[in-house]
């Protein structure tokens, strides 16, 4: 704490402690009604322990907080959370509570004892993941009202240490697209063309067009014929959002597992957000996928530029797949015809 | 340490977690009894009955600790409840019959039985911080309660035990909340080779200063607030310091310098007088100054039996009748002038038989016994006496013949005066040849067996008060002295009767006398045939109650002194003050003597200080780790055995602040300082902990 700029110091009565003076006036009162000095002495005794507080007044400026970076986590899991608060003052400490308010992690309170000059106090807990994260800011705050209660004494401030946590997956299938070693970023799948790529079990959704009726009697089960071309191994999904609806969370749960299940079958995957502070990141990292959605805060609906660089991104016969909560009329009959018209497979998260 | 302590899963009722501080429940309980205490102190319930509340509420009080299962819980609960509602009715139609009757003291009586109810019920469902709380807040009312509606010496023990011990209660309550309102718990790392740290001795420390400051500081704030009685609440307090029974404890009455000037006397009363002016008179004059004669005595109290029809108003100059001087010759007269000061009551004091009063003022005369001067509109607060004193030539009265006093009413003793009384004036005034010599024998006997004591204790309910004093306590002051000798001569056949009012007097620069409030004072009026009545004292030369030997008396009567004017209550704040300051800075010293020597310890003006604290918390970390640094291990050792980024040049940067002659910058300094924090971290946290840069 002490090496952070910008803290914020305050220190004011407490409910109890305002109570004191009032019972002092009550007692001084109540002597005079009655003529006895005892009730003078308790009242003074009252004011006694509200001098006793003032001169006891908490001592929290001194204290240096730390806390050891989180790393990466996954939301739902616990990490430890290690601190230490020191106190490099000449005078010792009062008993305080360290609270740490930091988003995505549940907060904790830590109640520090007394600490002698060049003492430090460790906190070791597990604290729980409960958002997703990508930043460094916590908000510290060092409290005490020692010894009796009466007067609170506050220091807060900011404290930087990194913690990205990520979005949990989940599995997701993804058709497995290897792209062909030509470098062109294509591959070679089963879809209309004139070669002929080979046979297959019906599946709902072929056309009776494509049943291979002479493989199907042998057989005495529907069979289709497919044929091959080359196309596109790009894969990109395109975070509409908006934020703030209760499906939200695990829109971007279920985007981060496609965009993670899509990377690890061989697609070049590209995510995009109209976020401005979200590039358009392209990789087949695992970790790199997930930091992005991490990052993920508030995208706005993408504009036709986006669209179309995710259009291009995924590429003639590669899939373009949007994860929204929610779209304005119109906007999905736009970006269907572009998508038809860029030969790109249209697919919806919702 | 501070462990986290389990919460009880039965605690219902309040709010928050079952409490199981042993400390916390212990101040509660505490503050309870003196609380419990307090009330028969003030006469508000019988002391056998808060002896049984006091049981009771200990042994509720351990059933919550004990007894900590879903059925016991709920049978405390249901059983709390059912004694509140017994106590709340029986207080309530107790009230509703008999509330006309019993006048505002039977209703705090009531008030004081419905909070022994409740504290006791209270007692039994003693489980959160909240229900231990208000246990603490209920014994403060009870405290209370007793200080405001009984305002008797005897309280001080209960607010001497309580006050402390609801002090305690709220720090360790505060202390209960704040481990409520954590999560985590701090554990304090250790140096190598420095004194553990004892938080529970720290505990104790702190809370023996906050309540020391708030007995000080309340101590001075008494001392220093103007008192709403004057001196006599102040000094009622200080007759509490100096009495070891329960004067005053049973509902006796107070008593003050009214007391002294007719009407009537109670010999149970209580109090200090205080220390006004009252009047001021010439030296010389005479040094009893009587306003008032008793002649009736019930076995507590003394009458003037002839009080009780005025014989008119008698405006300037004015000789009172008195029945029982009519006979007797007029002697030498003498006439004094005196001045009243508002202290003074309007009874006329004078040393002697008044033959004439002149003031500027209604002069009323009440069974000749007693002059009423009712202050005149213009102001008048003085008035001239003339008198013919009384004889006291022993030669005369040792010779006294003639008529004997023929009233009966100075003879009058009660019906219900035990005999030994009887036997014991019999025998002191065996043998004695005259009136004279038997006074003299009782006088020397009361002298001799009975010591003078202003919180002397007070007789029981129906015990006559002179038996008491002669058989049983052996002490009172000079109401009972006076009152001993008269039933003592009565019983005797002599005609006496008891006289109050101002004796001896503080002699002033202008040669006057000055009677204060404290100068009030009774004696005995002995009849001699021939001579009228005559004075006899026998409270002059009566032996203090270890008065020049104890201690604690010495101090009694020099903090009255000192209490006796704001002068000297102010220097005894100003002493408490400093006091106060001295044991600070006492404690500050031995605090610092105390600390553990460690790096941090250098001093302030070194530069580089929080460099040298964080390499000694690193230091910390690899010895909680267990990979302590060796004695003989050098900074760059220790860097090459961490592997750490930032740990090296962070270590450099320490090097060159111990060793360089130029200090190294203050940035670099507190970066270095950030690195060997996360590199102490790190080692506490273990190598499982993924590094990432700080932004």
């Amino acid at each position: 704490m002490t090496t952070q700029p910008n803290r914020r110091t305050n220190r004011k009565l407490t409910k109890l402690g305002s109570m004191v003076p009032l019972a002092a006036a009550v007692l001084g009162g109540l002597s005079i009604l009655t003529a006895d000095s005892w009730l003078l002495l308790l009242a003074g005794g009252a004011l006694g322990l509200l001098v006793a507080a003032l001169v006891q007044q908490p001592r929290i400026t001194e204290l240096a907080f730390h806390a050891v970076p989180l790393g990466r986590t996954t939301v739902g899991d616990s990490v430890l959370w290690h601190a230490h608060v020191s106190n490099p003052s000449e005078r010792r400490t009062s008993l305080a509570r360290v609270t740490d308010v930091r988003f995505g992690l549940a907060d904790v309170t830590m109640l520090i004892p007394p600490l002698r000059p060049g003492q430090t106090a460790c906190v070791k807990t597990q604290r729980e993941v409960v958002a997703r994260t990508s930043g460094c800011l916590g908000i510290v705050t060092v409290a005490s009202s020692e010894p009796l209660g009466l007067i609170k004494r506050r220091v807060s401030g900011p404290w930087l240490c990194d913690l990205i946590a990520q979005p949990r997956v989940s599995p997701v299938r993804v058709k497995t697209r290897q792209a062909a070693d030509d470098g062109t970023g294509t591959a070679v799948v089963s879809r209309a063309g004139l070669d002929v790529h080979g046979v297959r079990e019906w599946q709902p959704g072929d056309g009776t067009g494509q049943v291979h009726w002479r493989s199907t009697a042998r057989r005495r089960r529907l069979v289709v014929l497919e044929r091959e071309t080359r196309v596109s191994v790009g894969f990109a999904l395109l975070v509409v959002g908006p934020p703030g609806q209760p499906s939200w969370e695990p829109l971007v749960a279920l985007a981060a597992s496609t965009a993670v299940a899509a990377a690890r079958a061989g697609r070049r995957v590209s995510v995009l957000a109209g976020q401005p502070n979200q590039p358009v990141l392209t990789s087949g990292d695992r970790v790199g996928l997930l930091d992005w959605f991490a990052a993920l805060t508030d995208p706005l609906l993408p504009s036709p530029a986006l669209v179309a660089q995710a259009l291009r991104t995924a590429g003639s016969g590669g899939e373009l797949v949007v994860a929204a909560t929610w779209v304005p009329p119109g906007w999905w009959a736009t970006t269907t015809a572009a998508a038809r018209t860029a030969g790109v497979r249209l697919e919806v998260l919702t | 340490m501070i462990e986290r302590r389990s919460g009880n899963p039965f605690a219902v009722g309040s709010t928050g977690p079952y409490v199981s501080a042993l400390g916390l429940r212990i101040a509660v309980v505490v503050a309870g009894l003196a609380g419990l205490y307090a009330l028969p102190a003030a006469g508000l319930v019988e002391p056998a009955l808060t002896t049984v509340s006091a049981l009771l509420y200990v042994a509720a009080a351990c059933a919550s600790v004990q007894f900590a299962s879903p059925s016991g819980h709920q049978a405390r609960k249901v059983l709390s409840v059912v004694w509140l509602i017994s106590v709340g009715l029986f207080v309530g139609i107790t009230s509703a019959s008999g509330l006309a009757d019993t006048g505002p003291s039977g209703l705090g009586s009531l008030l004081a039985l419905l909070l022994v109810g409740l504290h006791i019920a209270h007692g039994l469902v003693l489980n959160t911080r909240r229900d231990l709380l208000v246990g603490m807040i209920v014994s403060i009312f009870m405290l209370v309660l007793a200080s405001g509606l009984s305002p008797g010496p005897a309280v001080a023990g209960p607010l001497i035990v309580g006050w402390p011990a609801a002090v305690v209660c709220l720090v360790l309550a505060h202390r209960v909340q704040e481990e409520q309102r954590s999560t985590a718990f701090g554990r304090i790392q250790q140096l190598p080779g420095s004194t553990p740290f004892n938080e529970r001795r720290a505990l104790v420390a702190r809370t023996a200063v906050t309540v020391s400051l708030s007995v000080l500081v309340g101590l001075i704030v008494f001392l220093l607030l103007p008192q709403p009685d004057g001196l006599s609440a102040r000094s009622r307090l200080l007759s509490s310091q100096s009495s070891g029974d329960d004067p005053g404890g049973n509902g006796s009455p107070s008593r003050d310098a009214t007391y002294y000037s007719g009407g009537a006397m109670n010999l149970n009363a209580r109090g200090s007088l205080g220390n006004d002016p009252v009047i001021d008179v010439p030296a010389g004059s005479g040094t009893l100054w009587r306003s008032a004669v008793l002649d009736f005595y019930d076995g507590t109290n003394w009458a003037d039996s002839g009080n009780s029809t005025a014989t008119g108003d008698l405006v300037g100059g004015v000789a009172p009748s008195d029945p029982a001087d009519e006979d007797l010759p007029r002697g030498n007269s003498l006439t004094a002038d005196v001045r009243a000061y508002p202290a003074f009551q309007g009874i006329v004091a004078a040393p002697g038989r008044i033959t004439h009063v002149t003031a500027d003022a209604v002069v009323t005369s009440m069974g000749g016994h007693l002059l009423s001067l009712t202050q005149h509109p213009t102001g008048q607060t003085a008035y001239t006496v003339t008198v013919v004193p009384p004889v006291t030539d022993e030669t005369i009265l040792g010779s006294a013949t003639g008529t004997d006093q023929a009233d009966a009413r100075f003879l009058q003793l009660p019906g219900s005066l035990p005999s030994r009384v009887r036997e014991l004036s019999a025998s002191i005034v065996q043998g004695a040849p005259n009136r004279l010599a038997a006074v003299k024998a009782i006088e020397t006997y009361l002298r001799a067996n009975e010591t003078y004591d202003l919180a002397s204790p007070v007789a029981g309910a129906g015990v006559d008060a002179v038996d008491d004093f002669l058989f049983t306590s052996h002490s009172g002051f000079c109401e009972h002295f006076a009152a001993a000798e008269t039933v003592l001569l009565r019983a005797a056949g002599i005609p006496a009767r008891l006289a109050t009012g101002f004796a001896y007097g503080e002699p002033q620069t202008d040669g006057r006398l000055l009677m204060r409030t404290s100068h009030a004072h009774a004696w005995v009026e002995v009849w001699y045939p021939g001579s009228g009545w005559s004075p006899s004292d026998p409270t002059a030369g009566a032996a203090l109650a270890q008065a020049g030997t104890s201690l604690l008396a010495r101090f009694t009567a020099w903090l009255g002194a000192v209490l006796a004017s704001a002068g000297g209550r102010a220097l005894l704040a100003l002493g408490l003050g400093l006091l106060g300051v001295l044991a600070f800075l006492l404690i500050r010293v031995l605090s610092r003597r105390a600390k553990p020597v460690d790096l941090a310890d250098q001093p302030r003006t070194r530069p580089g200080q929080p460099l040298f604290a964080a390499f000694a918390r690193l230091e910390a970390a690899l010895a909680s780790a267990g990979r302590p640094r060796a004695p003989s291990e050098s900074l760059a050792e220790l860097s090459s055995r961490l592997p750490h980024p930032t740990l090296g040049p962070a270590l450099a940067t320490l090097e060159r602040q111990c060793y360089a002659p130029v200090p190294v910058p203050v940035e670099e300094a507190q970066q270095a300082e950030r690195a060997l924090d996360d590199a102490a971290a790190r080692v506490i946290a273990g190598a499982d902990v993924a590094f990432v840069t700080r932004r």
